[in-house]
């Protein structure tokens, strides 16, 4: 098993809770559960990375695929729990700039 | 001390989560290897892969890939073989720059990158045959541990 996601809600947010590894495997289950939250009406989504210690471009992929989902609807995709290791390939692909992470889940629960 | 191994996988995504577990617990045995180091060694070996399935996957190619990994005191060396058509590594396009509305567009096209900002060597040798990507993870750099 690649990926799981744990599904909650708070407020107007949408929690993703990933468990594994983000990779090509990982990749489409997550698009596929963004493409289905955004058609529920809900674009706000905050993807709870605590987890996941492996990322590659695949997965990275996906989650640029998500923010281009709900910014084109109004919404928007929020980042948390990401460790050292994911954040340093962030970093090189600098998807730091265009992503809100914050390493404090609370700040995306109102 | 030198070990080496070879591994050959059908074409399959599930196949990579276990070439990465593979590889890195091979290199974890050296001592010399940091753990950030290994998440390097994981990272550019699924970034190969990946383009390797895609590759075959595109040109309905089943043949099974094969993963070559060579661990001695100073360096891992790792190499991907797939048998697709081949590619041009520069006729690759760059992406366009990060802050612009049309970087959201592109959800690929980063693995390359990746494997030459990660690695401490890459060699692509690509033709009609197929592909074979090398790459070498040193024990020790300091820029990226």
């Amino acid at each position: 098993m690649n990926l799981e996601i744990h599904r909650s809600e708070k407020g107007k947010n949408v929690f993703l809770d990933l468990i594994g590894e983000l990779d090509m495997a990982g990749a489409p289950v997550l698009r596929q559960s963004i493409v289905q939250e955004v058609a529920k009406g809900n674009i706000f989504i905050v993807i709870d990375f605590s987890g996941v210690h492996f990322i590659d471009s695949s997965g990275l992929g996906s989650i640029i695929g998500g923010l281009r989902r709900v910014r084109s609807n109004q919404g928007d995709l929020f980042l948390t729990g990401i460790d050292d290791e994911l954040q340093k390939v962030f970093r090189l692909c600098e998807l730091d700039k265009i992503f809100c992470m914050d390493s404090v889940r609370e700040t995306f629960s109102g | 001390m030198t070990d080496e191994i070879e591994i050959s996988i059908p074409v399959r995504v599930d196949y990579v989560q276990l070439v990465r577990a593979v590889v890195g617990s091979l290199a974890a045995t050296n001592p010399e290897l940091s753990t950030a180091r290994i998440a390097d060694l994981r990272l550019v070996i699924s970034e190969a892969l990946t383009n390797a399935i895609r590759a075959q996957e595109k040109n309905s190619i089943s043949e099974r890939l094969t993963v070559l990994c060579k661990l001695t005191d100073l360096a891992v060396e790792v190499e991907v073989r797939d048998k697709a058509t081949g590619f041009e590594v520069d006729s690759i396009p760059d992406l366009p720059p990060t802050e612009s509305p049309e970087r959201l567009q592109h959800e690929r096209g980063l693995g390359l990158s990746i494997m030459r900002e990660m690695s401490d060597g890459l060699e692509i040798k690509s033709g009609p045959d197929g592909t074979v990507v090398h790459m070498t993870i040193n024990s020790s750099n300091s820029n990226n541990s």
